[in-house]
Order: structure tokens, then C-alpha cells, then sequence
């Protein structure tokens, strides 16, 4: 009896598992529905609180690698019978790469610009349409000059005065908006490399300067590809993760300079030399004064 | 087959794979140490490793994607290893997926937390059982070629594991 029980859950879950709801599975086995039912009930409760979709970026790059990993031993796309390598993957691929040169060709002249990631045209969104079009040299925002938003980053004293230097590069800034045009809004820094020792306590370093969408944001990211530290030789600090992020809302307003400070700070883990990044919220956030322009 | 087209063909079989388990093992590995951007890049990395020790794989009993699965399941176990001693972002940067909204954000945390607290207190084959199904999406037979268990001893372990999170999470019957 017990069995039978445990198959016909286990028949319904791979039904599940294939798409299937609930309801088709239970209406299936009446006899059962009331046993079952709670515990079909608790998969689908445990599915939607870990279920996430890798992002795009992420699979494209993993996929790149293994590639170039596949190449590398000798056995090129080619070689592989074609069952095993959908053609909409090869196109998707090419399509990818050339997209890629493409858009590092066309946008590279204008990195100050934000991209906004899925952030609908809307009349009532702080989009312009020169915003949204492909920006060209003449209408880039210089660091330093306009803008309604700056971004600097600081550091947090803690283990900082061990270094000689630490150097950061930060080659992405993602800031997530929740207002009307939600999505994310990202840029890449026009000083992409900061040394952490001269940035610390109430010194900071602008990165990037220029025009966000108004209103709120909830979180901010930093891609950091690089950290170089100096004691007395080179060594390596390692970050808990490529990218570093802070939960901390504000609000972008046109008629304000908003400033958003991120600190990092640096210290020593457990082992003597061995040192790590972390993003400081308490030292983070936001500080708006009136444009004079 | 000699061992050189055997090592091509599994080749193969592992690029084809890539596509309709990346996705699967990303999400295995993120119920495995709750870090999203982490766990996309173990995926990758299972696939790396993979193609690393082909020479190695061994057709017994374990299907090519079961064999997937053990290296994230290693992959994950060094993960986490690693980073007991150095537990460096605050909590209140570490956000649940679906966290578009504000709003959800808070929710969805409570429930992460509830649900995550409720896992953690089945035993680890009973977890690994519920996540190889449920996030993998492999069958019960697949599940017990990686745990070396018989089906019906899956079943059992798929059914007490729900019984057990059902009765800690508190849903009404």
C-alpha cells in the first residue's frame, strides 16, 4: 500500500516535473487526492522559492567557455555529429559573436551613457528618445562636466593600511530601478581602476558622471574583474564573488545631483595573508544637492 | 569502440547535454549554497570539469547527466567548504531570486529563510533526493544511480522528506 503510495507520488512528480499541474495528477488517482495533494502542494511551495533562471550573460559566457575548452582539444564543432549540437545553437552563437563586435564597434564611443536593461519606452518614462537611440560622440555625456548622477567609490579603513596599494577595477555599474521604468540601468566607469588606499574614510573617487532615468532604485552592483594588492610582494585579495552588491534604495531626481558612494572594505580573513573584499553598506549611499547649472 | 572514439562520442554527448542541464544544475547548486551568481558559474565550471575528466567517465549504471550532478554536488561541497571561514557579505546583500519588487523582496526572503530552515532540518540524502528531483529534475532511478540506492528506496526517501518539510512548514493538509 505504502509502495503503490510512493509510486503513484513519484509518477505525479515527474508529471510535475514535465509540466503538468497538479490538478491533472490528482484528478488521475481520486482515491488518493487527499494524501497527495498537500505533499504536491509543498513541491510546487519549495519550487517557486528556489526557483531562479540563470541570466543570459551568464549562460552565454559558460557556453563560450566550454567551447573554446572543446576546441582546445582538438575537437571542433565540426567534428561533433551534428544530432548533438542543435543548429539554432550554432547561428544563436555566431549571431551572439557578432553582436557582441558589433555593439562593442558601435557603443564603445559612448561608454558614458547608461544602457538601460529592459526598461520599456514609456511617454511617461524619463527616456528620451536620444537617450534610447545608439548615442554618438556629439551627444556623450563627459565625465566630470553634466549629469543628474555621480558615482564614486570609498573604502571603509579596516585592514586597508596593510597595503601599499589595492587596486580595483570595476568594469560594470548596475543600478536596479524600481520606479516607472523599472530594469536595470548600467555603465561602465570612464576610471575603471582605483587604489583603495587613496580612497579611504571621508576621501572617495568619482568614477562615472551622467544622466540616470529619474526615480527609485533599489540596489546597486559593481563588477569588479581585477584586484591587485601590494604588501611587500603582489599578492591576490580574493572577492566573495565577481560582483559586489549592496541593497540600498534611493531616488535620482533631475533637478538634483545625486552622488552614490560605494565602500569597500578590505580584511584580513582568518589565515595571516590572505585578504578579502567586501561591500561596507553601513559606509554606503547617497548624497543629493541642488543642480547649479 | 576504441578508447579514442569513445572519449569523441562522450565528448559529444556532453555538448549536447549543455544546453538542456545548465539551467538545471545551476538551479541544484543554488539550493546547494544560496548564492545565485555562484552557482551560474559552478554550472559552467561542472561542465569544464567534465570535459576535463572525460577519460575518466565510466558508463556504469550512472547516466551521463547523473554524472553532472555528482560533480556539482563536489563543486558545491568545496564551495561551501571554502567559504565557512570567510562568510564576507552582509545579509542584507544577499537577495532571493524574483526580487524585482521591492515588495516581494521582503517576502520572498521570509520564505526563502522558512523553507531554507525547513530543508536543513532532513537528513542530507533526504535533501539531496529532493533537490536531484525537484531542482535537476532527474527520475527516481537516476536519483539512486548518483546515491547508489535502489528506486523504491528513493520513493521512500522522496515521500518522507515531503512528509517531513510539510509537517515543519506547517501546511495544512
Amino acid at each position: 500500500m505504502v509502495d503503490d503510495f510512493d509510486k503513484i507520488l513519484d509518477q505525479c512528480i515527474d508529471r510535475i516535473n514535465r509540466g503538468e499541474s497538479i490538478t491533472d495528477c490528482l484528478s488521475d488517482y481520486p482515491n488518493y487526492a487527499k494524501i497527495l495533494r498537500p505533499l504536491l502542494e509543498s513541491i510546487y511551495g519549495i519550487q517557486q522559492v528556489y526557483s531562479f533562471t540563470p541570466s543570459d550573460d551568464a549562460k552565454r559566457t559558460a557556453r563560450q567557455k566550454f567551447y573554446a575548452a572543446l576546441d582546445k582539444r582538438g575537437v571542433s564543432s565540426k567534428k561533433v555529429p551534428f544530432s548533438f549540437i542543435p543548429k539554432p545553437l550554432v547561428w544563436a552563437t555566431v549571431a551572439a559573436v557578432v553582436m557582441t563586435i558589433i555593439g562593442i564597434l558601435v557603443i564603445r564611443p559612448a561608454l558614458n551613457q547608461p544602457t538601460m536593461v529592459n526598461i520599456p519606452k514609456d511617454d511617461s518614462a524619463p527616456i528620451s528618445p536620444e537617450e534610447n537611440s545608439i548615442p554618438t560622440p556629439e551627444n556623450n555625456i563627459v565625465p566630470g562636466s553634466e549629469g543628474n548622477f555621480v558615482f564614486l567609490i570609498s573604502d571603509e579603513p579596516n585592514d586597508i593600511g596593510d597595503f601599499d596599494s589595492l587596486n580595483i577595477t570595476i568594469s560594470e555599474v548596475g543600478l536596479q530601478s524600481t520606479g516607472n521604468s523599472q530594469g536595470w540601468v548600467e555603465f561602465t566607469p570612464e576610471i575603471m581602476t582605483v587604489d583603495l588606499t587613496q580612497v579611504q574614510g571621508e576621501q572617495s573617487q568619482e568614477i562615472w558622471r551622467g544622466d540616470v532615468p529619474e526615480g527609485p532604485y533599489s540596489q546597486v552592483f559593481i563588477y569588479v574583474s581585477e584586484v591587485k594588492g601590494i604588501l611587500e610582494s603582489t599578492i591576490e585579495v580574493k572577492l566573495p564573488s565577481s560582483r559586489l552588491h549592496i541593497s540600498k534604495p534611493f531616488e535620482v531626481a533631475d533637478d538634483l545631483l545625486t552622488s552614490f558612494t560605494f565602500d569597500i572594505t578590505v580584511i584580513e580573513s582568518g589565515n595571516r595573508g590572505k585578504y578579502i573584499l567586501k561591500p561596507e553598506i553601513s559606509e554606503s549611499g547617497v548624497l543629493q544637492e541642488r543642480k547649479t547649472n | 569502440m576504441n578508447s579514442r572514439n569513445k572519449i569523441k562520442e562522450y565528448e559529444a554527448r556532453l555538448a549536447g547535454l549543455y544546453e538542456e542541464y545548465y539551467d538545471r544544475i545551476a538551479r541544484y547548486v543554488y539550493v546547494r549554497i544560496g548564492n545565485r551568481w555562484d552557482a551560474e558559474d559552478i554550472a559552467g565550471e561542472v561542465f569544464l570539469k567534465a570535459l576535463k575528466s572525460l577519460n575518466s567517465y565510466r558508463e556504469q549504471g550512472v547516466p551521463m547527466q547523473g554524472w553532472l550532478f555528482r560533480i556539482a554536488h563536489n563543486l558545491a561541497v568545496d564551495y561551501l567548504r571554502k567559504n565557512a571561514k570567510r562568510r564576507t557579505v552582509p545579509i542584507d546583500s544577499i537577495v532571493p531570486p524574483g526580487n524585482d519588487d521591492p515588495a516581494d523582496s521582503v517576502s520572498n526572503k521570509i520564505e526563502y529563510k522558512r523553507v531554507n530552515q525547513a530543508m536543513k532540518q532532513l537528513t542530507d540524502e533526504q535533501r539531496q533526493v529532493i533537490n536531484l528531483r525537484f531542482f535537476g529534475g532527474l527520475s527516481s532511478k537516476e536519483v539512486g544511480g548518483i546515491l547508489n540506492k535502489k528506486d523504491g528506496a528513493v520513493r521512500e526517501m522522496q515521500r518522507a522528506a515531503l512528509e517531513k518539510l510539510r509537517g515543519i512548514m506547517g501546511m495544512e493538509s
